[in-house]
């Protein structure tokens, strides 16, 4: 088995926290940079990216947060958006049956499986619930030595 | 970036990365794609710094602790028994 470029995947709890501004989100901002720095891929669910994009909404293109957002999908070449494959669609419903999660969630397990990468989020429950305890699930709610 | 625009540049290496370098289709490819990669990271970081997030080195270096660390035998076998659940294969 050759290993995955891919180090960590974000779910859309982690992508939401990271837009909340530079206070709140420098724990996924240095994640992110620590990633890049060792010359592995961050990645994210362009399904969760899509749905992070529609919670900003009516003034969106004013919004922080938006800004933020579209950056991963022009500048950022360190975050990997991974679309969907039509050999991921049946797994991801699988996985949607299996714990009761919407299909940006469901796909983002879906990549960690896939990739043997660690899984960010701002609310590990609902990972936990899926990928269970011993999955090292990183919780980007506050910075790690804090 | 321009794209296109190229500037011929002189530099002394070392025997091994030069012998390397002569073994390559595309040597000037095989030099920017190198250099870009090194200059990647910073890159990032400045992008970040520059949208207000206070990068700390303690805090990249928190991360790094817990990116090193190796995926435990039960994480795997909890790996493989999804696979087979979802129907996926694993990156290969």
């Amino acid at each position: 088995m050759k290993d995955s470029p891919v180090a960590v995947v974000f779910d859309l709890f982690a992508l939401n926290h990271y837009v909340s501004g530079p206070v709140a989100g420098l724990a996924v901002a240095e994640l992110i940079s620590e990633v890049g720095a060792e010359g592995r891929l961050a990645a994210v669910s362009a399904l969760a990216l899509t749905q992070a994009l529609a919670s900003h909404s009516p003034d969106r293109d004013k919004s922080f947060g938006f800004a933020q957002l579209q950056w991963f999908l022009t500048e950022n070449s360190d975050l990997a958006v991974f679309s969907m494959t039509p050999g991921q669609v049946e797994p991801t419903s699988r996985v949607m049956q299996t714990g009761w999660v919407e299909v940006g969630f469901a796909h983002t397990i879906l990549l960690a499986v896939t990739h043997n990468a660690q899984f960010a989020t701002a609310d590990p429950v609902a990972a936990r619930s899926i990928l269970g305890l011993d999955w090292p699930i990183l919780d980007v709610s506050e910075r790690p030595f804090s | 970036m321009i794209g296109g625009m190229t500037k011929k540049i002189a530099v002394s290496l070392p025997d091994d990365v030069a012998g390397y370098l002569e073994a390559q289709p595309n040597a000037s490819a095989t030099v920017a794609a190198a250099v870009r990669a090194r200059m990647r990271p910073a890159r990032l970081e400045e992008m970040l710094v520059v949208l207000g997030y206070e990068i700390t080195e303690d805090g990249k270096a928190a991360w790094r602790r817990q990116l090193s660390q190796p995926m435990s035998p039960a994480a795997q076998e909890r790996a493989q028994q999804l696979r087979a659940d979802f129907g996926i294969a694993e990156h290969s």
